[in-house]
């Protein structure tokens, strides 16, 4: 079994969990340093080219490129599954929001009814 | 023993202008409490519960059965609606009053009971369309794995509940995922509950309004995302 067979599933898997747990601060602090380390890594692959050769040779998938695709792809998964997460938290404040709204408009036409 | 008096049955109703009043007076003919969640709608169910006089609390924008009920929760939460019981229904008229009767008769058997959830799989009373029918029972079987809770009938919209499990239960899902919230609560809490056979009536207009299998597929992958 080559090496990459095990890093790239269990990359994939920490990425989920971090995801998963995103409401929780130590998944958001982490997820910050999954992102700048991704950052760190591509800036290092640009004035660095030919170590992406010799990653990828060591971890045994052969090709600079495909090691930087599948990075790619698992930062992209990454960034799907926050982009979802975000927008249902915003939706769970909007509503909130809207109930909000809709008890007092209830409480105000119940109290209004009392008074009458 | 309880009385349908004592139950307040929230109805989250969503453009539904043709069948709301029937269900509203249904409900009211036996005497169960209304609260109608007007959830946004841009046709005239809101001057038809207004004219039906049952309590109604309006979304002003579409928020999803999910978020409706919760709507509700939160109102009981505030002291706003006083009962025994609370009970969910569907306002697209797959719901049968008369369920709620049987619920009703099943907490009188087993007081101790926490929730009584509906299944169109325990008679053969409901015309589940072919696929449909296959999906879910094929979910209603995963759910003893990846919810930890055996249920017949995972996404049946019709149960009841003694309230004061919403001390401690909240509803996230704006949209239809609110069912399998359910079940993770009562795994959670570990509370008891029986199914009681329910007859879900499969009308083209239903139909049209029910969840689509595209939806189902959409609720799936965000209750795997959804941070816990």
């Amino acid at each position: 079994m080559k090496l990459a067979q095990i890093i790239f599933p269990v990359i994939l898997l920490a990425t989920f969990l971090l995801v998963r747990n995103y409401d929780k601060l130590i998944s958001k602090i982490l997820t910050r340093v999954f992102f700048a380390t991704f950052v760190l890594v591509f800036l290092v692959f640009i004035i660095f080219p030919n170590l992406t050769f010799g990653i990828a040779n060591f971890i045994g998938i052969g090709r600079g490129s495909d090691l930087v695709f599948y990075l790619t792809t698992i930062a992209l998964f990454a960034l799907g599954g926050i982009m979802i997460l975000k927008d249902q938290f915003q939706n769970q404040r909007f509503s909130n929001l809207v109930r909000a709204w809709a008890v007092r408009d209830f409480m105000s036409r119940k109290n209004a009814e009392n008074r009458s | 023993m309880y009385k349908p008096d004592d139950v307040y049955v929230i109805l989250p109703a969503f453009n539904e202008e043709t069948v709301i009043q029937k269900i509203i007076f249904e409900l009211q003919e036996k005497e169960f409490n209304v609260l109608c969640v007007v959830d946004g709608c841009t046709d005239n169910t809101l001057a038809k519960v207004l004219q039906a006089q049952c309590d109604y609390v309006h979304h002003i924008v579409n928020l999803g059965q999910g978020a409706c009920l919760e709507t509700g929760f939160s109102m009981y939460r505030q002291g706003l609606l006083n009962c025994k019981l609370l009970a969910t229904f569907d306002s697209d008229g797959q719901h049968q009053v008369g369920d709620l009767l049987e619920f009703l008769e099943a907490f009188n058997k087993h007081p101790g009971i926490d929730m009584v959830l509906g299944s169109r799989f325990l008679n053969d009373l409901s015309n589940v369309p072919r696929l449909k029918k296959l999906i879910l029972k094929f979910f209603a079987r995963m759910s003893r794995y990846t919810l930890g809770v055996h249920v017949t009938d995972r996404h049946n919209g019709l149960r009841m509940f003694k309230p004061h499990i919403l001390e401690e239960f909240s509803l996230r899902t704006p949209g239809y995922g609110h069912a399998d919230e359910f079940l993770k609560f009562i795994k959670r809490s570990n509370l008891s509950f029986i199914e009681v056979p329910t007859e879900i009536l499969y009308t083209d207009y239903s139909r049209s309004k029910g969840q689509k299998v595209i939806n189902g597929i959409k609720t799936l992958f965000d209750g795997v995302i959804s941070a816990k």
